[in-house]
């Protein structure tokens, strides 16, 4: 497995490189593709357990026709019907309250009772006129012969046959499903499968062979959730965060480490050396004091314990830049210091230029860390509206009533997506911080 | 005179913004978590000197030892694995084929993902139901299963009465390649020079491979028959259990659910590694040859001590990062099942802004600073004895 | 001036002009969008169909109001009662707009803010919060201002006062008050008539006695042909929200409150251990806990009460709203909760929410202007459409107002247990959150502990019933033993530096 030398490494143990490699990859890997897959999944197809490797990573897709128009539909559960038995496709004479169906009591228990919100109670009151179709399975029983429907509430209305479905409806082998109309909108969690819903839609029930499957993918989902986490103003808020961390990152530890590398004062090796000391405290230890400093300051509610800190620099990168500052030829200092400037006119027109990759990379850095930071965001910003990308995306998974894990990795997707971006369009400076630091040593 | 004045004060005014944060953000909260780990402090009223009542309390509070149990857990287990997994990919992502650069790219991604992201993700995949993860699990698993009971009779074994069958047989099979490769009469068949040999050897490697897997299987099949239903579909991390069964101090699933998900984000110490291994003086391996050397006495002597620094620096970051890891089991499961992976971080967090204990977590904060300065300092001391710094 | 040192001073005078200028958001930033109509639904409904419609229907004199936020732990239709609540006072005065902010975790939220210096006007806290936010100073007391505005002691039922006072401060004001008793459903009861009849139980009355009530569970239990039940008469896990009131329904106390001391150990309270471990004995904990897995919560139609798998529980005031929700038609008693023999009753825990002024806010007049009209005339709103009792003692007219039509049909019963002799409020101790968390530790364990099995080995029958009771009331003892040992140790620990910190304050 080494690497040298003029030899051509053989192809048996080539292939095991490979194979280890892609092996390892896809490790790597697939919990990215994973995420992007259900990302443009719909809900209930999130939660099911996979029964095969395609279906955990595409959605399956169902198309029907009903009433002459082609619609995308879910099915909502499957049919099964014994010999004799059968399920009423009918519509109400009159129109009736839609939570009469699903609820085991009537409107006049609804509406005095105090127990609903008004949203649940619009869903509740809307009406289901003659015009709509109704199942009479178990819960709403149909009596053909005195053609009336007995309503979960208990009421008994009348109603006409539209169809009555058997089991004969499905050819051998096959399913019969109750399959309703999907809209795009439906993929957000909230208000989903109201009565009211459920019966203004089209729907039907078909047996398998009439529901076309096809893959499926969903890209509302990224509408949807980018908006449930805020996302502009989360940009907004992580993209301001990161240029002022950046910009005082940057200007702070260039400064700070041209003083330390050309400059000379009394106490410049100590002072250095304590620097690299204060690499190695943890952040946990000064957390808490640092937080009622700026709780004393005012500062807390602000983004200013977030960024006012890196504009008197960082010691990492101050190493950094000193180690490779030292390594600039020293004539051409000589020569601006003998032409008159002065150091900060040094520093801007000579060793800036030259450091540029180097600056690079530290700018970059920054913005990695800053972009990532969820702990400091966690204790220093309490309003909603200043949350930045990390915590609004934690705010979103850990809302209550179960966690919707589509819109949850479509969010993750977008907010990962700009890092990634970045790094294939400053590839080479990754790579060279990254050996930078290696070469620390 | 002025002249040197002068000359001091540019320097001390490059310095100075350097200066006012080492003071305000570093030194004075250093001490002052340090007098406050000495005082009872709810953060409306002011901190009131108690002695070292916080640090006695400590030595008696079980979640605290709860809790520095599981961060060294966590540190016993992922910092090495870490090192490992990361210095083998560097190794392989050092080898002479076609495709490094889609490699390289590939192994560096996930680093580029947010925290956040990691967390939620990783808590999805390790879904029990819907996951990734025992979706794997289960294809792996049933080839692994299937490879295993074509040699032993699994149900048997679970059960406790089975033992070898005459199938088994078959495994010895595998020595053959290796016979022909290395044994006795190799040196009779091949010539030197001989272009079957090598292959060979890496065919007599796999086909050893894969039988030890089956007598793998065969054996923890035989003795752990609990963790082998458990690992088919493992709770992750909702289950407390520690994993495998019985090992004291063993990590529990829901822990071993957050060491496998910071190896995900070991491709950027491999590609540390790979750049320093691609430093390492080519004299040395050719003088490594001339001395007769095959590829893994060359690894062990000349590559392992070349890139000994960057090791040792990895080392000592991952152990201040385990003591400070956060976002990732506060997102995910909130300390855990029953503090099972509750880590210091954590605790400091609760103990200081939800239970308004600023003067424990102090001192909590403070204790962690003395091990993770103890365990460096033993890190750098054992790195005398291996960690060769080349001459610059 | 070199341009550079030019640049980098302009550099500079940006970043500290930007830091300046930032400030933390407030609450008051309007949001434009006027609707038409909106009086009308105002008249109609008095409510608002939107958030947008509330604002316009305050953009007039939007600008001239003071505007504080009020952070509230309520979902659903309780939220959007309290939403009512504060709509009537925004309407009914015009120089304070309260917004009501619906928040997750609110006890955890409200300190984090107060301590970071950025807290909002009001918070809707838990009783048992009163404590650990005095200790803290996170409150403001609120004595003097009582007494300005003529909110005295008798206004109140004093349980409900008490819980709101530390070390005879007042930091907060009641909210919704709850009380608890036993639910039962009267249709189990028609239905297994006979069998009760046959334990020596009336069926057409709940059970008066504990002793009784283990009686009526065991007598109304069904099981599978495995033994896993399939409808249980009683679980005292199920909901299992108030662990720290057994003691009381036995006799016993979790402090004596003229002396302070700590008494978990008392012999009443560990009689109501062994009671609690006998229903895990006698059912199997296994058993139980597979069976309760399958509940839904007090908000589902799946709720172990509410779907009819356990005929009765000890459930709070609030518990009808959520019957209403799902089966509104069960038929179902409330009685107060049983008591031992001898025990005097009726008595019921008395628990409340609470409404406090964090310290550091920045209107506080304004908070106590709110936090007064709801005492007196924003309770009757929130707890009629919570279908809650009411904390207070309002006049006759105003009570009568209140009762008329009120939705929870059970209100009499909770309203005398909260007026009860006997009710019992939850012990006002500095070391209280030690004790509770202490406490739920040491139920869960003893509800978990199985003897080993060495000691039983060889017993059947009575024999073996008798030790087993031994063994676990052994087990109680050492338990609660041990922790009243260390609570004494933290109460030693917490008045020490009480002390200190006075001693502190005088120099």
């Amino acid at each position: 497995m080494s690497s040298v030398g003029e030899k051509k490494t053989p192809w048996h143990l080539r292939t095991v490189v490979h194979l280890v490699l892609i092996v390892g990859g896809l490790f790597f890997i697939l919990p990215l593709v994973w995420m992007i897959a259900t990302s443009l999944k719909p809900l209930d197809q999130t939660l099911m357990r996979p029964e095969s490797l395609t279906t955990a990573f595409f959605a399956t897709g169902y198309h029907a026709t009903i009433n002459g128009t082609e619609y995308p539909v879910t099915r909502d559960r499957p049919v099964e019907l014994g010999k004799g038995e059968s399920l009423y496709i009918v519509t109400p004479a009159k129109a009736f309250a839609a939570g009469e169906l699903t609820l085991p009591f009537g409107p006049d228990m609804w509406k005095k009772s105090v127990s609903f919100t008004d949203e649940e109670r619009r869903q509740m009151d809307a009406n289901v006129t003659p015009t709509m179709h109704v199942l009479a399975d178990e819960n709403n029983r149909y009596d053909p012969a005195a053609g009336t429907l007995s309503l979960r509430s208990g009421r008994v209305v009348r109603a006409d046959l539209v169809r009555r479905v058997t089991a004969a409806e499905a050819p051998p082998g096959e399913t019969l499903y109750v399959v309703r109309e999907w809209r795009p909108e439906d993929t957000d969690t909230k208000g989903v499968s109201s009565p009211f819903v459920k019966v203004e839609r089209a729907w039907d029930i078909l047996p398998d062979s009439r529901i076309r499957t096809g893959p499926k993918v969903i890209p509302n989902n990224y509408p949807v959730a980018l908006r449930r986490v805020h996302f502009t103003r989360s940009l907004g808020n992580t993209l301001l965060l990161c240029l002022m961390t950046v910009c005082g990152t940057v200007i702070a530890s260039v400064v700070v480490a041209y003083g330390f590398a050309y400059l000379e004062f009394p106490g410049r090796k100590a002072l250095f050396a304590l620097t690299l000391a204060t690499i190695m405290v943890p952040f946990v230890v000064t957390m808490i004091p640092v937080y009622l400093m700026y709780r004393s300051l005012g500062w807390v509610g602000t983004f200013k314990p977030l960024w006012v800190a890196t504009w008197f620099g960082n010691a990492f990168f101050i190493f950094l830049l000193r180690q490779f500052f030292l390594g600039l030829p020293k004539d051409l200092l000589d020569a601006a210091r003998i032409d008159g400037c002065t150091e900060l006119e040094i520093l801007w027109n000579v060793i800036v230029p030259l450091s540029r990759p180097v600056i690079a990379m530290v700018a970059l850095f920054t913005f990695l860390g800053t972009w990532k930071d969820f702990l400091g965001p966690l204790i220093y910003l309490n309003h909603e509206k200043q949350f930045t990308l990390s915590l609004s995306l934690q705010a979103f998974a850990s809302e209550h009533g179960g966690t919707p894990w589509h819109l949850l990795m479509a969010a993750s997707t977008v907010f990962s997506l700009p890092l990634i971006i970045l790094f294939f369009f400053a590839m080479k400076t990754f790579m060279r911080s990254v050996a930078t630091t290696g070469l620390k040593g | 005179m002025t002249g040197n004045l002068r000359k001091n004060l540019t320097g001390y005014g490059f310095v100075l913004p350097w200066l006012m944060g080492l003071t305000f953000f570093i030194a004075y909260p250093f001490f002052a978590a340090g007098y406050f780990s000495f005082c009872d402090f709810p953060p409306m009223k002011g901190p009131m000197f108690i002695g070292g009542d916080n640090y006695v309390e400590l030595l008696s509070d079980p979640i605290f030892h709860r809790t520095l149990g599981v961060t060294t857990m966590f540190a016993a287990v992922a910092i090495p694995l870490g090192v490992l997994l990361a210095m083998s990919l560097a190794l392989f992502l050092n080898a002479k084929i076609h495709g490094q650069a889609i490699y390289r790219v590939v192994f560096y991604l996930p680093h580029l993902v947010p925290t956040v992201v990691v967390a939620v993700l990783w808590m999805w995949i390790f879904n029990p139901e819907a996951g990734l993860l025992n979706l794997v699990l289960r294809y792996l698993f049933a080839v692994a299963d299937g490879w295993t009971g074509l040699f032993f009779d699994i149900d048997r074994l679970a059960g406790g009465t089975g033992s070898l069958t005459p199938r088994a047989g078959l495994l010895l099979l595998a020595l053959v390649p290796a016979l022909l490769a290395w044994g006795p009469l190799a040196r009779k068949i091949h010539r030197p020079e001989s272009r079957a040999r090598p292959v060979l050897a890496t065919v007599a490697v796999v086909a050893i491979v894969l039988a030890a897997l089956a007598i793998v299987g065969a054996l923890l099949y035989r003795f752990a028959p609990g963790d082998m239903k458990k690992i088919h579909s493992p709770g992750w991390l909702t289950d407390g259990d520690p994993f495998p069964a019985g090992v004291p101090f063993a990590p529990s699933w829901a822990l071993w659910g957050i060491i496998i998900m910071s190896m995900w984000g070991i491709g950027q110490m491999a590609v540390i590694y790979l750049a320093k291994l691609q430093d390492v003086p080519v004299e040395l391996y050719e003088a490594a040859e001339i001395d007769g050397a095959g590829w893994w006495r060359k690894t062990i002597s000349v590559t392992i001590p070349m890139i000994s620094p960057v090791i040792l620096f990895n080392v000592v970051m991952s152990i201040i990062g385990a003591f400070q890891v956060f976002a990732a089991p506060y997102i995910m499961t909130q300390g855990g099942p029953e503090n099972k992976t509750r880590f210091v971080a954590m605790f400091v967090y609760d103990q200081a802004f939800q239970y308004h204990r600023v003067g424990y977590a102090s001192a909590v904060a403070a204790v962690l600073f003395l091990i993770i300065v103890a365990l460096t300092l033993v890190a750098f001391r054992l790195s005398k004895r291996h960690v060769h710094y080349s001459a610059r | 001036m070199r341009s550079v040192h030019l640049i980098l001073c302009l550099i500079i005078l940006a970043v500290a002009a930007f830091a300046w200028i930032e400030r933390k958001p407030t609450v008051s930033q309007f949001d434009p969008t006027i609707h038409e109509g909106f009086k009308a639904a105002w008249a109609k409904g008095k409510h608002f169909a939107s958030n947008a419609e509330r604002d316009a229907a305050f953009r007039d004199n939007w600008n001239g109001r003071v505007h504080i936020s009020y952070w509230e732990k309520w979902g659903s239709f309780e939220a959007e009662a309290c939403q009512k609540m504060v709509d009537a006072f925004n309407e009914s005065q015009e120089s304070i707009f309260v917004h009501y902010v619906r928040t997750s975790q609110v006890d955890r939220k409200a300190m984090l803010a107060i301590v970071g210096g950025d807290p909002p006007e009001v918070v809707g806290l838990w009783s048992n919060n009163v404590r650990p936010f005095a200790e803290a100073d996170a409150l403001l007391p609120l004595d003097e201002w009582m007494a300005k505005s003529g909110l005295t002691d008798d206004h109140y039922i004093l349980n409900y006062l008490l819980l709101c006072r530390h070390k005879g401060t007042t930091f907060c004001l009641p909210s919704t008050p709850a009380t608890i008793a036993l639910f039962y459903n009267k249709d189990h009861y028609r239905l297994k008539a006979d069998k009760l009849i046959a334990a020596g139980c009336d069926p057409n009355r709940p059970p008066r006695t504990i002793a009784e009530l283990d009686r009526y569970a065991d007598a109304m239990s069904e099981f599978h042909p495995d033994g896993t039940p399939n409808v249980m008469g009683f679980i005292p896990t199920e909901p299992g929200w108030f662990p720290t009131s057994w003691p009381y329904f036995f006799g016993g106390a979790l402090w004596d409150a003229n002396t302070g001391e700590l008494t978990i150990d008392r012999p009443e309270n560990i009689r109501a251990f062994e009671w609690i471990k006998s229903y895990a004995n006698r059912y199997g904990r296994q058993n139980l806990s597979r069976f309760q897995q399958g509940f839904g919560n007090y908000d589902s139609p799946q709720n172990a009460f509410i779907d009819g798998k356990v005929s009765m529980v000890l459930q709070g005031v609030y518990f009808p709203a959520f019957i209403d929700r799902h089966r509104p038609h069960l038929k179902y008693g409330v009685a107060p909760f049983p008591t031992v023999d001898g025990v005097p009753g009726p008595r019921s825990l008395m628990n409340e929410d609470v409404l406090g002024i964090p310290r550091g806010c920045k209107h506080p007049k304004e908070a106590w202007t709110f936090l007064h009209w709801v005492q007196t005339q924003g309770l009757p709103i929130v707890c009629r459409l919570q279908g809650k009792h009411l904390p207070i003692r309002p006049s006759p007219e105003d009570d009568r107002k209140f009762r008329q039509g009120h939705p929870n049909r059970f209100l009499d019963t909770f309203d005398e247990l909260a007026k009860a002799k006997h009710s019992f409020i939850m012990p006002r101790t500095a070391v209280w959150r030690e004790y509770a968390d202490e406490y739920r530790v040491a139920f869960d364990h003893v509800w978990h502990w199985a003897p080993p099995a060495d000691e039983l080995e060889g017993l059947t029958g009575e024999a073996h019933s008798k030790k087993l009771r031994e063994l676990c009331r052994r087990e109680i003892v050492e338990t609660l033993g041990r922790m009243r040992k260390h609570l004494e140790e933290r109460q030693k620990t917490v008045k020490k530096r009480e002390a200190m910190r006075d001693g502190m304050g005088a120099r």
